[in-house]
């Protein structure tokens, strides 16, 4: 039988094989003990699925208006890449750390004063981090009208964004992810529950803190 | 060894996106160098990309490794490398994370694989030796350090004498005699551009001795 899975879905069944999801119990930054864990960076390491990451993303550029692809380090930059080589496109990427020789700054690649780029990135959390790329491409005159990520975290980056007047397109949010998996009997209920307490619980915090400051 | 067309076909391709630029001969001399280099503006140019991944490929297929690896700054090379070829890769992060656990080596990989570290050229000969020891210090094994570009002032060599192996597909020798057998450049030029390289090496070499004692 053919199976009439799309994309998306097989990226998500995937991202699980290679480890990219995990599930279990995960320390994060903050100290709080997830019960789930992304690493999206192992996509670098698997070309076929960056290809096929880069096709989703092509799905949702397509009809966007833009000259120049933007890669945000560090998963962003092979997803650009990606995107650029098999769609022709022009790309230039943001360095995390401006070199202090040479002739690069903030901005590698060729590009032009009065561009339209569009920013590529692996994640968005609270969206914060997404304007360390867009101030110096502001400087270099470079106009960011949309931002599309793979995958939001669902801590209020997309609405940040839209907030301050950019597109912010993402591609799944997390309980897209766990709704897939379930699909397609790759996780139980009792898992998804879990993750989706731990989500809603943290997202409370989230937006409580961001109320107090 | 790459035939005679496809290297006039890089330098071309090079000297047209002014990659590699000289300074032209009534020019008065502002900068110390009679020619700059910016081999980041090829990630702008996809198909360029392509050419320049393939140049790469049809050197390393023959070898035996496991991985490619590319620094931060060559992540796209490395990319369109991994992609063309369908090489897994993994890539090196331009800093160390603010939490200390972090691994400084980003993809999936096993201790002990065989790493081709791919860069467009190497600026600093203690950067790359720091990058070749990061990916060792996460238990990976280094065959070979390969460059797009070798400007012939010493750096290699350098490389080499720690123990690497370190190739270049082309010199900045090689394209100045080929600008010249073009004619896009004179005699007088030449012989200007050739004396130049010969007293960067003469100060390199000065340079690393100096370090050395």
């Amino acid at each position: 039988m053919l199976s009439n899975i799309n994309l998306r879905e097989q990226l998500i069944l995937d991202l699980l094989r290679i480890n990219a999801i995990r599930f279990g119990k995960f320390k994060l930054k903050s100290g709080l003990i997830s019960p789930f864990y992304l690493d999206l960076r192992l996509l670098v390491s698997y070309p076929y699925l960056l290809e096929l990451t880069a096709e989703v993303f092509w799905e949702e550029m397509r009809t966007l208006s833009f000259d120049v692809v933007i890669g945000v380090p560090y998963t962003g930059i092979p997803i650009a890449t990606a995107i650029a080589l098999k769609h022709n496109q022009s790309m230039i990427f943001i360095r995390k750390e401006p070199k202090t020789y040479g002739t690069g700054k903030f901005i590698e690649g060729e590009y032009h004063a009065g561009q339209k780029g569009i920013l590529i990135d692996d994640v968005i959390t609270n969206g914060e981090s997404k304007f360390e790329s867009i101030t110096p491409l502001k400087q270099a005159q470079i106009s960011v009208e949309n931002v599309t990520v793979l995958l939001d975290r669902g801590q209020g980056g997309p609405e940040l964004l839209r907030n301050k007047g950019y597109q912010c397109y993402s591609i799944f949010t997390i309980n897209d992810i766990f709704r897939t998996l379930e699909r397609y009997k790759r996780i139980d209920k009792k898992t998804i529950s879990t993750c989706l307490k731990f989500i809603t619980e943290t997202r409370k915090e989230f937006l409580a803190k961001q109320k107090s400051s | 060894m790459l035939s005679t067309d496809k290297k006039r076909e890089l330098i071309i391709k090079l000297y047209e996106t002014g990659s590699v630029s000289l300074q032209r001969a009534n020019e008065p001399s502002l900068q110390k160098a009679p020619y700059t280099i910016n081999l980041r503006l090829l990630n702008s140019y996809p198909l360029i990309l392509k050419f320049v991944a393939g140049l790469f490929g049809n050197e390393l297929k023959s070898r035996m490794f496991d991985l490619i690896a590319g620094p931060f700054t060559d992540i796209p090379l490395a990319t369109t490398i991994s992609l063309e070829f369908n090489w897994p890769m993994i890539f090196v992060r331009e800093e160390r994370k603010g939490h200390g656990t972090d691994k400084l080596v980003e993809g999936n990989f096993q201790p002990e694989q065989g790493v081709i570290v791919v860069d467009d050229e190497v600026e600093d000969v203690a950067d790359a030796l720091q990058l070749l020891g990061r990916l060792e210090g996460s238990g990976l094994k280094i065959v070979a350090l390969f460059l797009l570009l070798d400007r012939g002032y010493g750096s290699t060599e350098t490389i080499r004498k720690k123990g690497y192996q370190c190739e270049a597909i082309i010199t900045l020798n090689d394209i100045f005699i080929e600008l010249f057998q073009m004619n896009k450049i004179s005699p007088e030029q030449l012989k200007h551009l050739t004396e130049y390289l010969a007293s960067e090496k003469k100060e390199f070499l000065l340079r690393q001795r100096m370090e050395e004692s």
